[in-house]
C-alpha cells in the first residue's frame, strides 16, 4: 500500500465532520421544536386566560346562530385541515367575528401565527394573523444570490437525505384537530403537530379552553407553522455541509499534494540509490544531496555522503595496487643492484649459491610488483589508446592457438564462430583479458580436464566465456571476485579478474562469474 | 680518457650501488641526489651520458625538468630515464622530452651497462662509416646494429635503444613469431607483457610517422609479433 493511499485512508476520518454537523443540527431541531411547542402553549394559555371571565364577549345572542352545528363544525375542521391561510374569506356564515375579540387578538397575537377563538357552538368569534406571511418570509430566504443558490440546488439531494420532514404524516388530519377542539371545549388543553399539503411545512397547533367562571365558553387555538425552524435547519445544514465539504475537500487536496510530493521525493531517492550501485556492488552513479531541511533531506544527504565515502574508499583500494608497486620498486631495486654488485665480487663458491637464490627471490618479487601495477597501467593504456574496429573472433582464435602451443599438456575446447564478430575497441586489451581468464581457469581446472573457451554472437555484440571443471565458487565471493585484490587463493594478488573487468567495462561490457549446474565447474563470461 | 656519466638519483643506496657498478665498468661517475645540485654542476661541465630518476624526492617530476635542461644544452647527449614509474604516460612523457631510453628500476645492472654501452656505441659510430656486416637489410628496413640506427626507405627512424633491439629481434627472422619472452630477452629488458605491447605500439607509431602505409609488424594474438616480409 502506498503512502498516498494510506494518507487518504487516514484522512477519511475527516468525513465524520459533516455527519457530526448533521447530528448537531438534528438535536438543535428537536430543541427548537420543543421550545416552539412550549411557547405556543404558553401563548394559547395567555390568550385564553386574557379572554376568560368576560361573559360579554361570548354572549349567546349572536345573529345567525341558528345554523346546524354539525355543518359549521365540519367547515371549521376542513379549514383547519387545509390550513388555508385565507380562511377568513371562506368561513362564510360560521365566521361571526366579535369586534372586541378581534381587537384583543390583534393586541395579543403573534406575528407569524394565527389565533382563532371559537365559542361552544364552534363559531369562529375571532381570527387574527396569517400563516402565509411565515411562508413568504421563508421564501425570501431561498432567494439568495448566484453561487450560493447554485450550491444549495446542488446540495438539495444531500440535504434532503439528512433533513427529515416533521414526523407527522401529511394529508387529511381532520380527526385529531376536531378532537383537539372538542377536548378544549371540555376543558383539556393540548398541542398537536400536523402535516400540510406543502410537505416541507408542518403546522403546530395548541388549543386552550376559555372559562367564564367554571363554564367553558370557548376555545383559543393558536397555529404556527414550523417553516421557520425548517428553513433555519435547512440553511444551517447547507452552510455546514458547504463549509465542511469545502474543508474536507481542501484538506484532502492538501494531503494528496503533500503525499505526492513526499512520495515523489522518496521515489527519486530510491531510484537514485538503485541506480548508484550496480548488481556487482560497484558505485556507478551519484546521489544529489537534497538541500531540504527535513528527514528526507537528511536521508538524502546521508546517503550521498555515505556513497561518496564508499566511492573514495573503492578508488583508494583500486589505486592501492598501483601505488604499492611504485613504492616497492625502489627497495627491490636496492636489493637487486646490491646483489648485482655482489656478483661482481670474488666470492667463495658456496656463497654464490645463496646469491643465486636471493636473485631468484628478487626476480619473483619484481614480477609480482609488475603484476600489481598491471591494472593501473592497463587503465592508462586504455585511456590513451584509440579504439579500432576489429574482429574479435580473429583475436580469440589466435590467442587459443597460442595457449595450445604454450600449454601442450592441456586441452582447449574451442570452435571459432562462423562469422567475424566486429567490435570497436582495443584488440590487445582483449587478448590480455583472455590471457587472464585462461590463466585463472588453468589454476583451478583439475589436470586432464579441458578448458572450454566459448565465443558466440549476442546478446549484445558477443559473449565470451571460459569454463573450467574446477571447484565451484563460494556464494560469498562470486559477486566481487572481479574486484581489485580479491582472490580465492593464498599467494595470489587477485588482480587478474580485475583486469578482465577493466577491459570488459572499457568495451561497455559486463562480467559474470557463475557456477555450472551440478557443481561441475565454473564459468566466467564477458558480454560486450 | 674514461667516459663521464652523470647519475641523478634521490635514493642514496641505489645511487651508491649504481655508482659502484658504473665505476667498476670503467666509467667516471658524477652522482647527485637532487635537481639543483645536478643542474649547477652539469651546467659547467656536460657529462657524456646522463642517467636520471624521474621522481627526485619531493620534486616528483624533477627528472623531466632536468632532462629538458640537459637536452637544451646538448642535442647529442645520451639521456636515460631510470624510474620506478612505469606507466605508459610516464614513458611517453620521458621519451617526448628527448630521452634516448626509459628503463624501469627492475633492470639488472648488467642490462643497464649493456644499454649504456649501446648508447655510447651509437654516439661513437656516428663518425665512422658503417661496416657491411653490421647492417641488416629487410626490404626497405635497414638496421645498423653498430650505430644503433634504423632507417626505413633511407629515412631515419628515431628508435630508442630498447625499441631498436626489439625491431632487430623481429626483423632478424622475418615471418617468425617472436613471443614476448623472446622479445624481452633480445631487448635486454625485464618488463611484463603489457609493457611490450606499448613498446610495439610506439615502434609502429614511429614507423608510421615516416611512412603512413607502414604495416611491417604483425600482431599474432596470443603468441607475439612478427616482421612481415616484403
Amino acid at each position: 500500500m502506498t503512502i498516498r493511499l494510506r494518507l487518504l485512508l487516514v484522512s477519511a476520518v475527516l468525513l465524520v465532520l459533516p455527519w457530526l454537523a448533521a447530528q448537531f443540527i438534528a438535536r438543535m431541531e428537536t430543541f427548537l421544536r420543543n421550545a416552539q411547542e412550549q411557547s405556543i402553549r404558553a401563548t394559547a394559555r395567555a390568550v385564553a386566560s386574557a379572554l376568560s371571565d368576560r361573559q360579554a364577549l361570548f354572549s349567546a345572542d349572536v345573529p345567525g346562530a341558528a345554523d346546524p352545528e354539525d355543518e359549521e363544525r365540519r367547515r371549521i375542521v376542513a379549514l383547519f385541515a387545509a390550513a388555508d391561510p385565507t380562511a377568513a374569506a371562506s368561513l362564510g356564515a360560521a365566521y361571526k367575528p366579535s369586534e372586541e375579540i378581534e381587537r384583543f387578538l390583534d393586541i395579543m397575537g403573534r406575528r407569524s401565527s394565527r389565533v382563532w377563538v371559537v365559542d361552544t357552538r364552534s363559531r369562529v368569534r375571532g381570527l387574527s394573523g396569517s400563516l402565509r406571511e411565515d411562508a413568504r418570509v421563508g421564501g425570501t430566504a431561498y432567494n439568495s444570490t448566484g453561487p450560493k443558490r447554485l450550491m444549495s440546488e446542488l446540495l438539495k439531494p444531500v440535504v434532503a437525505l439528512v433533513v427529515s420532514a416533521p414526523n407527522v404524516p401529511a394529508g387529511d388530519e381532520t380527526k385529531p384537530v376536531r378532537a383537539q377542539i372538542d377536548r378544549a371545549l371540555i376543558g383539556v388543553s393540548s398541542t398537536h403537530w400536523r402535516g400540510t399539503r406543502d410537505r416541507e411545512v408542518a403546522i403546530l397547533s395548541a388549543a386552550q379552553p376559555i372559562f367564564v367562571g367554571d363554564d367553558i365558553v370557548g376555545a383559543a387555538i393558536i397555529e404556527e407553522t414550523t417553516g421557520s425552524i425548517q428553513i433555519l435547519k435547512e440553511s444551517a445544514l447547507e452552510d455546514l455541509l458547504v463549509v465542511t465539504l469545502a474543508v474536507v475537500g481542501a484538506a484532502l487536496t492538501i494531503l494528496i499534494v503533500f503525499a505526492t510530493r513526499l512520495t515523489a521525493r522518496v521515489r527519486k531517492l530510491h531510484a537514485e540509490a538503485e541506480g548508484a550501485i550496480d548488481p556487482q556492488g560497484r558505485i556507478r552513479g551519484r546521489i544529489t544531496a537534497s538541500p531540504a531541511r527535513d528527514e528526507i533531506g537528511d536521508l538524502s544527504r546521508t546517503m550521498a555522503s555515505v556513497l561518496g565515502r564508499l566511492r573514495e574508499y573503492n578508488a583508494y583500494l583500486e589505486a592501492m595496487a598501483g601505488r604499492l608497486s611504485h613504492e616497492l620498486r625502489t627497495p627491490v631495486a636496492v636489493v637487486r643492484s646490491s646483489l648485482d654488485n655482489l656478483k661482481a665480487q670474488s666470492l667463495p663458491q658456496d656463497a654464490r649459491v645463496y646469491l643465486d637464490r636471493a636473485g631468484e627471490g628478487v626476480e619473483r618479487l619484481s614480477r609480482l610488483i609488475a603484476r600489481l601495477s598491471e591494472g593501473t597501467r592497463l587503465e592508462r593504456m586504455l585511456e590513451s589508446t584509440e579504439r579500432e574496429r576489429f574482429d574479435l573472433a580473429h583475436v580469440i582464435t589466435g590467442c587459443v592457438e597460442g595457449y595450445r602451443a604454450t600449454y601442450p599438456a592441456r586441452r582447449f575446447d574451442y570452435t571459432p564462430p562462423a562469422a567475424p564478430i566486429l567490435i570497436d575497441g582495443v584488440p590487445d586489451a582483449f587478448a590480455q583479458l583472455l590471457d587472464k581468464l585462461v590463466e585463472n581457469a588453468l589454476d583451478f581446472a583439475p589436470p586432464e580436464t579441458a578448458i572450454r573457451v566459448r565465443l558466440a554472437p549476442g546478446p549484445g555484440r558477443a559473449t565470451l566465456a571460459v569454463e573450467n571443471d574446477g571447484p565451484p565458487l563460494p556464494e560469498s565471493v562470486s559477486a566481487n571476485v572481479f574486484d581489485s585484490m580479491v582472490s580465492l587463493r593464498e599467494g595470489h594478488l587477485g588482480l587478474g579478474l580485475y583486469i578482465v573487468r577493466l577491459v570488459a567495462e572499457f568495451h561497455g561490457g559486463r562480467v559474470h562469474a557463475t557456477n555450472l549446474p551440478d557443481g561441475r565447474g565454473v564459468r566466467f563470461s564477458v558480454e560486450v | 680518457m674514461s667516459r663521464r656519466i652523470a647519475l641523478i638519483e634521490d635514493d642514496p643506496t641505489i645511487r651508491q650501488n649504481y655508482t659502484d657498478a658504473l665505476k667498476r665498468a670503467g666509467y667516471d661517475v658524477a652522482a647527485f641526489g637532487d635537481r639543483p645540485s645536478a643542474s649547477r654542476s652539469l651546467a659547467t661541465r656536460l657529462p657524456d651520458l646522463a642517467i636520471i630518476d624521474v621522481g627526485l624526492g619531493a620534486d616528483i617530476d624533477g627528472g623531466f625538468a632536468l632532462c629538458r635542461e640537459l637536452r637544451a644544452a646538448s642535442a647529442q647527449l645520451p639521456i636515460v630515464f631510470l624510474s620506478a614509474r612505469d606507466s605508459d604516460f610516464d614513458v611517453v612523457s620521458g621519451l617526448r622530452l628527448g630521452a634516448d631510453d626509459y628503463l624501469t628500476k627492475d633492470v639488472s645492472l648488467p642490462h643497464l651497462l649493456a644499454r649504456i654501452a649501446a648508447l655510447f656505441r651509437r654516439v661513437d659510430a656516428g663518425a665512422v662509416s658503417p661496416a657491411a656486416e653490421d647492417v641488416l637489410h629487410r626490404g626497405r628496413l635497414a638496421l645498423d646494429s653498430r650505430r644503433m640506427v634504423a632507417t626505413w626507405s633511407e629515412k631515419p627512424v628515431e628508435l630508442t635503444v630498447t625499441e631498436f633491439w626489439m625491431v632487430h629481434s623481429l626483423a632478424k627472422h622475418p615471418g617468425h613469431v617472436k613471443d614476448r619472452d623472446q622479445l624481452m630477452r633480445d631487448a635486454e629488458m625485464v618488463v611484463d607483457d603489457g609493457t611490450i605491447t606499448s613498446h610495439i605500439k610506439r615502434i609502429r607509431k614511429k614507423f608510421l610517422a615516416v611512412d603512413t602505409a607502414f604495416d611491417g609488424i604483425d600482431t599474432v594474438y596470443g603468441m607475439g609479433y612478427r616482421w612481415k616480409e616484403g
